[in-house]
């Protein structure tokens, strides 16, 4: 302790000297612990491992009898893009579809919803909420309603198609519908995202939006660009998280369409799991897995990138 | 001009109230089809809106089954949703306390990295997982749904508490310190009381995406008497295709208690929400 009040007194500048209280930094680490090591256990030892399994054939059976993983090379990356019936190529496509689909649309939707949510009247917060409610609903409920409710002969969609004098349609069974249907359906879960754009909407400075008005802007003007640009930091932060958040589609597959028609919504989660837990191909799985995680990582890499162009940081403040 | 004005204002509230009437439909459309009975639920021309009469018979028939076993299912899905909750608290504000004030090295190295696992895809950690929980002999118990909960609970609850802690006065802490308080005392009597709201929406949001969890207790429950309520709910679909109306009543059963924890922490879910999505 001492010696650090003698290095505050001799460098005039105290904020350049990397001295840690002792006692403060190991109550730091055990403070921390539990979350450093969740990172170590669940997250960065299962990635290096999973790339090493990438290379290597194994299967649950080889656990239990304590084979180990035979190497392979770049085996299982070959077969994965040059095998004719690997199913990776267009479930990578699929994935992308429906996870960029889904991500435009609800980013567009929730914006639309916050901005109309975003003036005063009567019953704004029950409105809200719901907008919000659904977004908690447990997702296997979800999924068993919309499969109701896109059902081809008694559904409610076919329904009012027929109403309509309009040809129905077996929604969850068309290759060139169900991808669309499961991004129509991905706006349920918008709730979170709107009540963000709404409470940034909230925070858009009033004397710009004045501004716009004196200069003799519009509406349109104002939203186009005050309104965008000061929430453009928002919108970026709540299209990655949701971009990853999509390519991770899971149970909608499991309950609703169990990766068909066609295969066409074998998306990657549900390809890997039934590479890895259903054909006990471990190794190969890992292959397809890694590959995904790569492939995401590039890409936030490049919205990161292009957040340059179109993001607009007020006063250097993240 | 302030006619038009107000003409095109009340036609936009009534276009969102529509908007919001259409995102109920099918939330309502599950509770409508759970107090009918198949042949109802099957009528056209015209289809029914309202169900003719409240029948419960869904809600008994999926309590009583003995093939779906719902309290056991209920027991479940509360022991794991409970330990999650608490792990997550617990661990998750630890953790935020350490990386909002305490300097230690590489501090913002490791936040970086907790944080960066929020855009971590989940399936490339999967298979090593399932590995290591082969391994330790634990494939069917519910130690992987709820160990990582206990270890941070989540990069997102973590980063969360973080920003909350970020807007207490340092000098409060800084005080205690002077006073002779350890870190810990710091932690749990002074900082914990004052962010109250934020853990009240961390323990509402972890128990709520626990008790929704369908992707890893799909993995790792695979006996029947471990299943929670959600892998029941797949399972009622899948086995019995045409008994849709039972289906509904538990899909409508499932969803009450989120429901029930929305309602109590709608205000904090917002303030929540918004803190994080902003400061993000």
């Amino acid at each position: 302790m001492g010696e650090t009040a003698l290095k505050k007194d001799l460098g005039r500048n105290p904020a350049r000297i990397k001295k840690y209280k002792p006692q403060e930094a190991i109550a730091g680490y055990l403070f921390t612990l539990p979350a450093i090591a969740g990172f170590l256990i669940f997250v960065l030892g299962p990635m290096l491992y999973c790339l090493y399994l990438s290379f290597t054939r194994y299967a649950i059976v080889d656990a239990a009898t304590g084979t180990p993983p035979a190497w392979v090379g770049l085996g299982n990356y070959i077969e994965m893009f040059t095998n004719p019936i690997s199913l990776f190529p267009k479930s990578l496509g699929s994935t992308f579809y429906y996870a960029f689909g889904s991500m435009i649309l609800s980013i567009l939707f929730s914006l639309w919803v916050a901005v109309l949510l975003n003036r005063k009247f009567l019953g704004r917060n029950s409105l809200r909420a719901a907008f919000f409610m659904p977004s908690v609903m447990p997702i296997v409920a979800t999924s068993v309603v919309w499969t109701w409710l896109l059902q081809p002969q008694f559904g409610l969609l076919n329904y009012l198609l027929r109403l309509l004098h309009l040809p129905q349609r077996n929604f969850l069974g068309d290759e060139a519908l169900v991808i669309p249907a499961l991004v129509i359906m991905s706006l349920w879960f918008c709730g979170g995202t709107i009540v963000v754009f709404l409470a940034s909407l909230q925070d858009v400075p009033v004397e710009l939006r004045e501004a716009v008005a004196i200069d003799g802007g519009n509406k349109w003007h104002e939203f186009i660009h005050v309104t965008l640009p000061c929430i453009s930091p928002v919108i970026f932060f709540q299209f990655i998280i949701g971009l990853v958040g999509a390519v991770q589609i899971f149970t909608q597959v499991v309950v609703m369409t169990n990766g068909g028609p066609n295969n066409v919504t074998r998306f990657l989660n549900f390809l890997i799991f039934e590479d890895a837990f259903r054909h006990f191909r471990m190794g190969y799985a890992s292959a397809e897995a890694f590959t995904a995680f790569v492939i995401v990582l590039i890409l936030t890499a490049l919205i990161f990138k292009s957040s340059n162009f179109w993001v607009h940081y007020q006063g250097g403040d993240k | 001009m302030t006619g038009r004005n107000q003409r095109a204002n009340l036609f936009l509230i009534v276009l969102t109230f529509v908007l919001a009437a259409v995102f109920m439909i099918p939330l309502y459309w599950m509770v409508r089809s759970s107090f009918m009975n198949l042949k109802e639920l099957y009528q056209m021309d015209p289809m029914l809106l309202f169900p003719p009469k409240l029948r419960l018979d869904n809600y008994l028939r999926v309590f009583m089954d003995s093939n779906i076993n719902l309290l056991q299912e209920l027991k479940n899905s509360l022991v794991i949703a409970i330990a999650v909750v608490f792990g997550t608290v617990i661990t998750s504000s630890l953790a935020a306390f350490g990386f909002a004030r305490l300097r230690f090295p590489l501090r913002n190295l490791w936040f970086a990295l907790v944080i960066s696992s929020m855009l971590l895809p989940s399936a490339v950690t999967l298979i090593p997982t399932f590995l290591m929980w082969n391994a330790l002999g634990q494939i069917g118990s519910f130690y992987p749904l709820i160990v990582p909960a206990w270890l941070g609970g989540g990069a997102y609850f973590i980063f969360l508490l973080r920003q909350f802690f970020l807007t207490i006065p340092r000098d409060l802490d800084e005080a205690a310190i002077i006073d002779g308080a350890n870190y810990f005392t710091v932690y749990y009597r002074v900082m914990l009381p004052l962010i109250k709201p934020a853990l009240v929406v961390v323990a509402l949001f972890s128990f709520i995406g626990a008790w929704n969890e369908f992707f890893y207790a799909y993995i790792y429950l695979s006996a029947e008497e471990s299943y929670t309520l959600m892998l029941g709910l797949q399972t009622l679909r899948g086995v019995q295709l045409a008994d849709f109306t039972g289906v509904m009543a538990m899909a409508t059963l499932v969803t009450i208690p989120t429901f029930i924890f929305f309602l109590i922490g709608n205000r904090y879910f917002v303030e929540g929400i918004t803190l994080t999505g902003i400061k993000g």
